[in-house]
């Protein structure tokens, strides 16, 4: 079977128009491929383009040259050339994406933040929301907090709705922006075997993590980014 | 993704004299789609949207709209009393203002009601029911129904102005900055809304407003206008994360975050 993501020849730069044209590279033609069931942890120094690459494979960025294919049930999409209209399905159906920080919207309870994407495809919503709360309980967000906003939650509550939301919804490809970075040991654990269970279940898995206790536990394989020039800190 | 736009705009070109409001702009709008178009004060983009709502003729371009009984129509070409009937049956437009979108005269309920007699509804105790329910759906109390919008805040208003639009369930909503003149708190209650209504009634939006956060929550897709002329378009995370054109950068750097 073809790669569930393959990149060949993946370039990304930023021209900074506002600092005199200054053009940065981030990322120099990456090849990778991410099998099915396959768990990638990219590795590199801070600028090496780790979470750009990512972003790229989200379509959060926008490539400037080279291929960037994503199987989505049978077709193949190139996310470097896809309509907002592709991005936006693949997004609801294939991919799902675990950013560092979880970006709140006002007002709305964190079971329905989770429940969220499950909702975009059509779920029912009393099971979306059941399949959200049994998520949240497993990652030790006490129940009383379900009804409330994770704006005001501390940095690791939030993360661990972050990770809800994506692991409830199960997507064939996972994007995994240091998803135990501000976890103690034993949510880490729960973390760590969403991430072992989805792989094996067939997932295709593309991961930064810093912590090697996680990196041990569910790397398949690991894929290191040469620094290309630095990067702004992000605004 | 078979599917074809509920809109296409081509070309729609705006003067007032000698200057172009609006240029050469064409632009699609998707089933189920919220469209942002953001831009500083004049880059045109209210103009856009009232040529577009039928409230402005356009010098040039079409606005092709695919009707609820599969017919495509330029909006710019109807007969004026064929536009109105489609504007008044299967589109909406909310006003940043809700006085110019409400009557003042007449009670909640009526406002709610107005657009469904339109359509030929005139059951009274249905049309009371639908009333309380959509002042429900926008979380306005029952027993206001008989209040008239006078003595509503102004949140309260901008949320039974929405009310009135959507009761009709229209296929297209134009919105002209609907957040504008509310306090921070009742803008966040008010885009909480938003987002739900049209999920669940799967209306297609288009959203003009200068908050690029208003646009980050609520819109699939963006545009930004400078100058009467379209900049740059976009899925609109990635518009904002990775601006391309220097005018693009220049606004979205130009926020505060908090």
């Amino acid at each position: 079977m073809s790669p569930a993501i393959s990149i060949r020849g993946l370039r990304k730069s930023f021209t900074l128009h506002l600092r005199g044209g200054v053009r940065l590279d981030a990322l120099r033609g990456v090849d990778l491929d991410v099998q099915a069931g396959e768990c990638v942890v990219l590795r590199g120094p801070s600028g090496a383009g780790k979470s750009s690459l990512m972003r790229c494979v989200y379509g959060n960025y926008g490539a400037d040259s080279g291929s960037l294919l994503i199987r989505d049930s049978g077709a193949e999409i190139d996310m470097a050339s896809a309509s907002p209209r592709q991005v936006t399905a693949l997004r609801r159906d294939t991919i799902g994406y675990v950013s560092q920080f979880l970006r709140v919207i006002p007002r709305v309870s964190t079971r329905d933040v989770v429940a969220e994407p499950m909702l975009a495809r059509g779920v029912a919503p009393d099971t979306a929301r059941g399949r959200a709360e049994a998520m949240l309980a497993r990652l030790n967000i006490p129940s009383r907090l379900f009804d409330l906003p994770p704006a005001t939650f501390s940095g690791g509550e939030q993360q661990r709705v972050n990770i809800a939301r994506v692991f409830a919804a199960g997507f064939p490809i996972l994007l995994l922006d240091e998803p135990t970075a501000s976890l103690d040991d034993a949510n880490r654990a729960v973390v760590i075997a969403l991430i072992r269970e989805a792989r094996d279940s067939g997932a295709a898995i593309l991961a930064i993590l810093h912590d090697p206790v996680a990196r041990e536990a569910v790397a398949s394989r690991v894929f290191e980014l040469e620094p290309g020039t630095s990067l702004p800190e992000a605004a | 993704m078979s599917e074809t736009p509920i809109l296409e705009v081509r070309g729609l070109t705006k003067r007032f004299g000698a200057r172009a409001a609006v240029r050469d702009v064409s632009l699609e709008l998707w089933p189920g789609e919220v469209l942002g178009i953001v831009g500083e004060s004049g880059s045109g983009k209210t103009t856009l949207l009232n040529c577009l709502g039928g409230r402005m003729p356009a010098d040039a371009g079409e606005v092709l709209y695919h009707t609820g009984d599969g017919r495509e129509v330029d909006m710019l070409a109807l007969s004026e009393a064929d536009r109105r009937r489609l504007l008044r049956t299967e589109w909406g437009f909310v006003h940043q203002n809700p006085r110019d979108g409400l009557r003042p005269d007449v009670s909640a309920g009526g406002n709610v009601g107005e657009r469904l007699m339109a359509l030929g509804q005139r059951h009274y105790g249905n049309l009371r029911d639908t009333a309380l329910d959509w002042l429900k759906q926008v979380e306005i109390d029952a027993d206001r129904v008989d209040d008239k919008p006078r003595a509503f805040s102004g949140g309260m208003q901008q949320r039974l102005q929405i009310a009135r639009n959507l009761v009709t369930h229209p296929r297209v909503v134009l919105m002209d900055e609907p957040t504008g003149g509310l306090d921070v708190s009742v803008q966040a209650r008010l885009l909480d809304l938003l987002r739900r209504l049209v999920r669940d009634v799967g209306v297609s939006v288009i959203i003009v407003t200068h908050d690029l956060g208003v646009a980050r929550l609520l819109a699939d897709r963006l545009i930004v206008m400078r100058e009467g002329g379209l900049v740059e378009s976009g899925l609109t995370d990635r518009l904002l994360d990775d601006p391309r054109e220097p005018y693009t950068q220049l606004l979205v750097s130009s926020v505060l975050t908090v």
